[in-house]
């Protein structure tokens, strides 16, 4: 017999079997408790599991990662601020910063403005499901796959040469020769050009979310505006909008976490080149260097850009929850 | 290595001293440049372009271009996998630049190493550098031996290729391959810089200085013996 099913016959009744046993022994414990510190005490014993998971495997590597931001490449001495001080002085590092303050906002801006619009339009024909099931779709391929298709849209030979990449070919229907996309660091127009890969991939997601809360707006209170003379344009201005705010803030806030943390389309696409570096791909390149202080310091200062968005994200969730 | 003379003098260049920014290697990149203009659409092209792909021009009628700068494993790769050796294609040395140098061959290589100093380990490196061990990987194709003895070499091509690397006069094992990772990520950049901008050569080559200079010591190459299948650029 494969070993590999007795592995999973242990993992599939020895988890639930532990985790019970671990119920069942908290209740013995609770038992020595008095009556009345029950019921306050048996939350914390239930979760004590997950939370011990979280500090293992989450709080105790990001302290860690603190802690090795203020060391040296080979993590033997404390070489106090130096890792922070390269960060703000190479080059490499101030292009990967521009180009990650590019990706927060036109990404947000792209995809809420557009998914917006999206749900917005599509709430009023008949082919809704089907529409935004296709805008939705790219999310799903993974960020890999979908670099690889947009290299492929991207794609250059020289001028008089058949133009293999779609959007070359397309131009070239107008007599305009061939852009090497990718390559254009005018304006950071190949930046842009990744943020669109991002947008394309991430438009569904903003426009299901915004769609759903479209839906949970009252056709009474639209209906009553219109009674009063509102046209569909001040019904949109100020009562679709305002109601959707809260939404779109969440939305907001997932879409800049996302442009922060994007890595995988710069990675399979330009390889950082051509002034398109991120900082999450400037992290991976330290680590690969060998050089731990300097890619935890640039973790660092990811996860404190990070913390204020994730902080408002929570607390817009938590006044949404209060709504209901 | 075909214009100056380190090459000849230690063929590991990861422990030569000198500097990126020195003449004689601004000189060699200058060099690559000028061929590099005139290579089959331009810069644009070249840095948009997978070096597997690269030589899928030679096949268009009528073709895109008449030469290939590559090593014998391209062979195995793009449009060249579909035609064949000695009547589609056909390959000839890199020619002597500076005749001081003449006869120099580049290789990379697969290299053994040892992480326990074991009797039996030891034989087993033994008998990988033997010709019996070498013929079975040369028979695959796209490999080279150093070992003269090894001779199931399935094509003409292989065949001339291995006499090349076997009576080669200078010997240099590809510094591209031998550098540290962080200096290597730096020299691939810089190269696709100099590419896009032929201009800024000299702010590339200190920025490539720089590098070198915070590469990490690695441990001696010498740990693991120079290749026993090199393949020489053709």
């Amino acid at each position: 017999m494969d070993p590999r099913i007795g592995t999973a016959l242990t993992v599939l009744i020895g988890v639930p079997a532990v985790l019970i046993g671990y119920i069942y022994l908290t209740e013995i414990a609770l038992r020595a408790l008095p009556e009345r510190y029950k019921p306050r005490a048996r939350p914390w014993l239930w979760l004590l599991p997950a939370l011990a998971f979280l500090f293992v495997f989450l709080i105790y590597p990001t302290i860690g990662t603190f802690i090795r931001s203020f060391r040296n490449a080979d993590d033997t001495d404390f070489i106090g601020l130096n890792n922070f001080q390269k960060f703000v002085s190479s080059d490499a590092t101030l292009i990967a910063l521009r180009n990650n303050i590019l990706w927060v906002i036109f990404l947000t801006v792209f995809c809420v403005g557009i998914g917006l619009l999206i749900a917005v339009l599509v709430d009023r024909v008949r082919y809704e499901s089907w529409a935004k099931g296709v805008i939705f779709l790219p999310l799903a391929i993974s960020a890999v796959a979908a670099s690889l298709i947009w290299k492929f849209m991207f794609d250059y030979q020289p001028p008089g040469e058949p133009q293999t990449g779609t959007m070359n070919a397309f131009i070239g229907v107008f007599g305009i020769s061939p852009v090497p996309w990718l390559q254009i660091d005018t304006f950071a127009l190949n930046t842009f050009a990744l943020i669109g890969v991002m947008a394309w991939m991430w438009t569904g997601f903003a426009m299901v979310i915004i769609s759903a809360s479209l839906k949970s707006i009252s056709a009474e209170l639209l209906e009553a505006a219109r009674v009063d003379g509102a046209n569909e344009w001040q019904v949109f201005r100020r009562i679709v909008f305002p109601l959707l705010l809260p939404t779109i803030a969440v939305v907001s806030t997932t879409m800049i976490i996302t442009a922060l943390k994007a890595f995988d389309i710069v990675y399979t696409m330009t390889g950082g080149n051509f002034n398109t570096d991120v900082i999450a791909n400037l992290m991976y390149k330290q680590i690969s260097f060998g050089d731990f202080g300097f890619a935890s310091a640039i973790a660092v200062v990811l996860l404190i850009a990070i913390v204020p968005i994730m902080g408002v994200n929570i607390r817009r969730f938590q006044a949404q929850e209060a709504i209901r | 290595m075909r214009t100056s003379s380190f090459a000849s003098q230690d063929p590991r260049p990861t422990t030569t001293k000198i500097k990126f920014s020195d003449p004689k290697i601004k000189q060699a990149w200058q060099a690559f440049g000028d061929v590099a203009a005139s290579s089959f659409g331009g810069s644009s092209t070249i840095n948009a372009t997978a070096f597997q792909t690269a030589g899928d021009p030679l096949f268009k009628s009528p073709p895109g271009c008449e030469f290939l700068h590559q090593a014998s494993f391209i062979t195995g790769l793009g449009a060249f996998k579909a035609k064949k050796a000695g009547t589609d294609y056909n390959f000839f040395p890199f020619p002597d630049i500076d005749p001081q140098y003449a006869g120099a061959v580049e290789g990379a290589g697969d290299l053994f190493g040892m992480f326990h100093d074991t009797e039996a380990a030891k034989s087993l490196m033994k008998y990988l550098v033997t010709a019996p061990a070498q013929d079975v990987w040369v028979k695959i194709g796209g490999a080279l031996s150093a070992n003269k003895n090894a001779t199931s070499y399935p094509d003409d091509i292989s065949k001339r290729s291995a006499a090349l690397l076997q009576n080669a006069k200078i010997f240099a094992f590809d510094a591209s391959d031998l550098m540290p990772n962080v200096l290597q990520n730096a020299f691939l950049k810089g190269i696709v810089d100099y590419i896009k901008t032929p201009s800024s050569l000299d702010q590339i080559l200190t920025t490539l200085d720089a590098a070198q200079a915070s590469a990490q010591p690695q441990g001696s190459p010498a740990a693991a013996s120079p290749s026993p299948s090199p393949s020489p650029s053709s």
